[in-house]
C-alpha cells in the first residue's frame, strides 16, 4: 500500500514537471520562435529567373562559333535556323525540335529540348548567379536545377504552344548547350518563331 | 617467453617508424572491404606518399561516433592534415568541427557535410547529376513505360535519399513508369539478390526494371535475373564499379554512373599538401566532381573506377 | 611450495585484466609516441565511458545468466527519439509540443527503462531465452529508429532558444576539462558498486545468477530481479543515447550499431561469467578501459582495420579461456584445501 502510494506520488510529480516544462505552439508556426527558413527550390529560382535569362542571353555565342567538341557542363548559345523535325515521346511529356543552324556545315544534330520534362543541368551550370557554394549540400543544388527547368518551362515554353505545326518555320533559340561529337543538346531560354 | 617479448619489440619497432619529413596524413574512409572506398584508401596513401608523407588508413564503418573517435585519436596524434569520406551529412558535422578547432586541414571526398567553412575543402561526387544522369538512360531504355523496383542502400545514409530521391526526380515525371516495390537492401550484394529473387516470384513477367542505390546491390539484382532467366530487365546502379562494368559488357546491366573517386582522391590529398606545404586554399571549398554515365556505349573505357578515353 | 605457485598465480589472474590494461599503455606509448600523453588519456576516458556505461548494465545482466543484445539499438531509438523531440517536437491534432533538455533526458531516461522492463518480461513470464528476447527487442528498436525519420538524421540538436529547448550539447562538452560522459560514467559506476555490493538487492542479483533455484528457495522473488536488471541496462543504453547524440550534435538512426557487442566485451573482459553467478563492476571498469584503449592505441598506430577486427576478437577469446583457467585453478586449490584439513 505504501509503496503504491510512493509510485502514485512519482506518477504526479513526473506529469506535473513534464507539463511546466513543455512549450506548446501552434502546429508548423516553428520559424516565428526559431527564426529559420525552410530551403524552397523554387521560390529561389523565381527570385534569380531574370538575371539567369540576362546572363546567358548576355554571353551566347552563335553556334557557328563555338567549339562543339568541348561544351563541357554547358554552354551558352545561340542559333537562327529552320526547324527540320519535331518529336514527342512519353506521352506528350517529351517533346523536342530539331534546328539546322544557318551558316553552319557540319554533322551536328541540333536538338532543343522543349519539355515539360527536360533532360539534364545544362541551364543551372551555364549560369553563375548562383554557385554549389551558396546551397547546403547536393541535393538543394540538384532541386534548384530542377526549379530552373520549370520556372524557364513556364515562362518561355508554355506561351508559345509549340505544336507539330512548327516544322520548316525559322526560329532563334538561346540557350544552354550540352553533349559533344554529333548530338547536341539545348535547353532554351528564349525562343522566337518567326 | 623471451621470443614473445622479442616479437612484441619487433612489431613496436615497426609500429614506432619516425615520422616523415613532410607530416602525418589520415585517411579515414567507411568499410575498405568494399571496393569503392579501398580505392579511396589506396591512392589517397599512394598519392600522399608519393609526396612525401605518412600515412595512416582507418574506417569508421559508417558509425559516426567511431568517426568522432578517429578524428580525435588524429588530433591527439599529431596528424597534419585529415581526408575523410564521412558518415553522415550531419552527423559528421561534429567530428570536422573538432579538427577544424584544433588546427588540423580537413579535406572531405566523396560525400559532403551540411556545413560550410569547417573542411578546408569538400571534393564530392556530384551524386545528384549522376543517379539524374543514369536515370535518364534507363527511362530511355525503358522506353518510358513499364513497372520497376528500386532497391535502396541504407536508409541512414545520406547518399541513399540522394540517390533515390533523383532518380525519382527523373523518373517520376513518367506516369507510365511505375514502382511496384521499394525496399531496402542495405547496400549489400546478397540481400540485393535475395531481395530481387522475391519482387521476382512476386511480380513475375510484369517487371521490366530495377533501380538499385548503387553498384553492389545492381550486381545482386543482376545475377539474380540471369538466374531467373529473365535477361530483359533493365537495371542500373551507382558507383562506376569494374564488377558493373562486366555485367553492363554483357548487357545484363543498362548502365551505371562513375563517381571518380580515383580522382577526387588525389585532388584532395594535392590539395591537403599545396595547404600544408604554402597555405594555398583550394579556389571553392565545395567541389562538385561530375558523374559520367556508363553505358554500353562507353564501358570499355572504365577500369578501376578510372575512365580513360 | 606448489601451493604457494598456485597462490600467486591466482593472484596474477585475478588481477588479469588490470595486468592486461598496463601492458596494452606501456605497448602503445612505444609504440606511438603521443599516446601518453593527459591529451589521448583523457580522450581514452571519454571513448571508454560510451562502452563503460553500456557495460555497467550489461554487468547487472550477465551476472543473473542473462544478456542483453538490445543496448545498441536501445541508444540509437532513444538518441532519435530524444533528436526528434528536440527538432520537431511532439505533434498532436494542431498544436506541437516542445519539451525542455531535462525533460527530455527524463522521458528518455524511462524510455530506456521501460524497454528493459519489457525484456525483463518476455524473459521471465513468457519464458524466452534472453538472447532471442532482446535480439527481438533489438530489431524492434533498431527499425522504430529509423522509422522515426524514415532514415534520415536529426542535426538541430542544439535546440532553438525561442523553443524553450537549449543544453542537450552539454553532456557532449568537456565540465573542467573532463568530459560530460566521464562523470556520468563515474556516477553509474559508484551507484552501480553500491547497489551490486553494499544492497540486499545486488545480494539477490548474484544469487539467483548463482544458482536460481536455491535462490527462489530462500525467498527471493527471482523475476523480480530479472526484470530489475534489464531494466538497469535499458537505463544504462538511455544515458549512452543523451550523451552520443549530444556529442555528435546529431541523432542517427544507425548510432549504437553493434555496441552491445563491445559492452559484452568489456563485461567479460572484466571477469563477469557468462554462466552468471559472479562479477564486479570494478572489472567491468576495466575490462571498459582495455577495449578502448585497445581501439585507440590500435588507431594511433595505423593499424589496419581488418586486423583491429583479429586482434579485438583474439583478446575477447583469450580472456574467456584466462577465465576458465581460473576456474579450474580455484577448484583445484579448493579441493587442495579440502585434502589437507582432512
Amino acid at each position: 500500500m505504501k509503496k503504491k502510494i510512493i509510485w502514485i506520488i512519482l506518477a504526479v510529480v513526473l506529469v506535473v514537471f513534464l507539463a511546466l516544462s513543455a512549450k506548446v505552439i501552434d502546429k508548423g508556426t516553428e520559424g516565428q520562435y526559431t527564426g529559420e527558413v525552410a530551403f524552397d527550390a523554387s521560390a529561389s529560382s523565381g527570385d534569380d529567373w531574370s538575371a539567369v535569362l540576362g546572363e546567358i542571353t548576355g554571353k551566347a555565342e552563335d553556334i557557328a562559333s563555338v567549339d562543339l567538341a568541348a561544351l563541357g557542363d554547358g554552354r551558352a548559345v545561340t542559333l537562327k535556323g529552320t526547324v527540320t523535325g519535331y518529336e514527342s515521346k512519353a506521352s506528350g511529356k517529351k517533346n523536342t525540335i530539331t534546328v539546322a543552324p544557318e551558316g553552319y556545315t557540319g554533322d551536328a544534330v541540333f536538338t532543343v529540348q522543349l519539355g515539360s520534362i527536360y533532360s539534364g543541368t545544362a541551364i543551372r551550370d551555364t549560369q553563375t548567379v548562383k554557385a554549389f557554394g551558396d546551397f547546403t549540400n547536393q541535393t538543394e543544388w540538384s532541386a534548384y536545377a530542377k526549379a530552373l527547368n520549370s520556372e524557364m518551362h513556364e515562362q518561355v515554353v508554355v506561351p508559345l504552344n509549340i505544336d507539330e505545326g512548327i516544322q520548316g518555320k525559322t526560329v532563334t533559340v538561346t540557350g544552354a548547350a550540352t553533349g559533344s561529337g554529333n548530338d547536341i543538346n539545348i535547353t532554351p531560354v528564349a525562343i522566337a518563331i518567326e | 617467453m623471451k621470443k614473445i617479448l622479442s616479437v612484441v619489440l619487433a612489431v613496436m619497432m615497426l609500429l614506432s617508424v619516425a615520422a616523415s619529413a613532410e607530416g602525418l596524413i589520415y585517411i579515414i574512409t567507411p568499410s575498405a572491404s568494399n571496393p569503392f572506398f579501398k580505392t579511396e584508401q589506396v591512392v589517397g596513401e599512394a598519392k600522399a606518399v608519393e609526396l612525401g608523407y605518412e600515412v595512416k588508413c582507418m574506417s569508421h564503418d559508417d558509425d559516426a561516433a567511431k568517426q568522432l573517435e578517429m578524428f580525435e585519436a588524429a588530433i591527439n596524434d599529431g596528424a597534419s592534415a585529415i581526408i575523410c569520406d564521412n558518415a553522415g551529412a550531419d552527423a559528421s558535422i561534429e567530428a570536422v568541427k573538432k579538427a577544424d578547432e584544433a588546427g588540423i586541414p580537413v579535406f572531405l571526398i566523396d560525400r559532403e557535410i551540411n556545413e560550410s567553412g569547417l573542411a578546408k575543402a569538400q571534393i564530392v561526387a556530384d551524386n545528384a547529376q549522376g543517379a539524374a544522369a543514369i536515370a535518364e538512360k534507363w527511362v530511355e531504355a525503358m522506353d518510358y513505360e513499364g513497372k520497376y523496383a528500386e532497391l535502396l542502400g541504407l536508409e541512414s545514409d545520406t547518399n541513399c535519399h540522394v540517390r533515390s530521391d533523383n532518380y525519382h526526380a527523373v523518373i517520376d515525371e513518367y506516369p507510365d513508369l511505375v514502382m511496384v516495390s521499394q525496399q531496402s537492401a542495405n547496400w549489400d550484394q546478397t540481400q540485393g539478390y535475395e531481395k530481387t529473387e522475391a519482387i521476382l516470384q512476386e511480380f513475375g513477367d510484369e517487371l521490366k526494371g530495377i533501380i538499385c542505390g548503387n553498384d553492389t546491390m545492381a550486381c545482386g539484382a543482376a545475377q539474380a535475373c540471369i538466374d531467373a532467366g529473365r535477361d530483359d530487365i533493365k537495371i542500373i546502379g551507382l558507383d562506376g564499379s569494374d564488377e558493373a562494368a562486366a555485367y553492363i559488357k554483357d548487357g545484363k546491366m543498362v548502365g551505371t554512373a562513375l563517381q571518380q573517386i580515383a580522382r577526387i582522391t588525389e585532388m584532395a590529398v594535392e590539395q591537403a599538401d599545396a595547404f600544408l606545404k604554402d597555405g594555398t586554399l583550394p579556389e571553392s571549398e565545395k567541389q562538385l566532381v561530375p558523374c559520367m554515365a556508363i553505358t554500353a556505349e562507353n564501358v570499355d573505357n572504365l577500369s578501376g573506377f578510372v575512365y580513360t578515353e | 611450495m606448489k601451493k604457494n605457485n598456485n597462490q600467486l598465480m591466482m593472484t596474477l589472474l585475478k588481477g588479469r585484466t588490470f595486468i592486461v590494461l598496463i601492458i596494452l599503455v606501456i605497448f602503445f606509448s612505444f609504440a606511438s609516441s603521443s599516446f601518453l600523453s593527459v591529451n589521448t588519456l583523457t580522450m581514452v576516458a571519454k571513448h571508454v565511458s560510451l562502452y563503460g556505461i553500456l557495460a555497467l548494465g550489461m554487468t547487472f545482466v550477465i551476472i543473473t545468466g542473462g544478456i542483453d543484445l538490445s543496448v545498441g539499438s536501445v541508444l540509437g531509438l532513444t538518441g532519435m527519439l530524444a533528436g526528434g523531440l528536440i527538432q520537431e517536437g511532439l505533434t498532436v491534432g494542431n498544436k506541437t509540443v516542445y519539451f525542455s533538455v531535462p525533460a527530455i533526458i527524463v522521458l528518455m531516461l524511462l524510455t530506456g527503462c521501460l524497454i528493459g522492463l519489457i525484456n525483463g518480461l518476455v524473459v521471465t513470464k513468457l519464458n524466452v531465452p534472453a538472447f532471442i528476447a532482446t535480439l527481438g527487442t533489438m530489431y524492434i528498436c533498431r527499425g522504430m529508429a529509423n522509422l522515426r525519420s524514415n532514415g534520415a538524421t536529426f542535426s538541430k540538436i542544439a535546440g532553438f532558444e525561442g523553443l524553450g529547448n537549449v543544453g542537450l550539447k552539454a553532456l557532449g562538452t568537456n565540465w573542467l576539462g573532463i568530459p560530460a560522459g566521464v562523470y556520468v560514467f563515474a556516477v553509474l559506476a559508484i551507484l552501480s558498486a553500491v547497489l551490486l555490493n553494499r544492497t540486499h538487492i545486488g545480494w539477490h542479483i548474484l544469487a539467483v545468477g548463482g544458482n536460481e533455484k536455491s535462490a527462489r528457495l530462500s525467498g527471493i522473488k527471482a523475476d523480480r530481479v530479472k526484470i530489475l536488471v534489464y531494466i538497469i541496462s535499458g537505463f544504462c543504453a538511455a544515458w549512452i543515447g543523451l550523451i552520443n547524440t549530444a556529442q555528435l550534435s546529431a541523432a542517427h538512426p544507425a548510432s549504437g550499431d553493434g555496441w552491445e557487442m563491445n559492452a559484452i566485451a568489456a563485461t567479460v573482459l572484466g571477469g563477469t561469467s557468462m554462466a552468471g553467478g559472479s562479477g564486479t563492476i570494478v572489472g567491468t571498469i576495466v575490462g571498459a578501459f582495455v577495449i578502448g584503449v585497445i581501439n585507440d592505441g590500435m588507431t594511433m598506430c595505423g593499424v589496419s582495420e581488418f586486423w583491429q577486427k583479429i586482434i579485438r576478437g583474439v583478446v575477447i577469446i583469450l580472456a574467456v579461456v584466462i577465465d576458465q583457467t581460473q576456474r579450474n585453478l580455484q577448484a583445484k586449490m579448493a579441493l587442495q584445501a579440502r585434502n589437507e584439513s582432512k
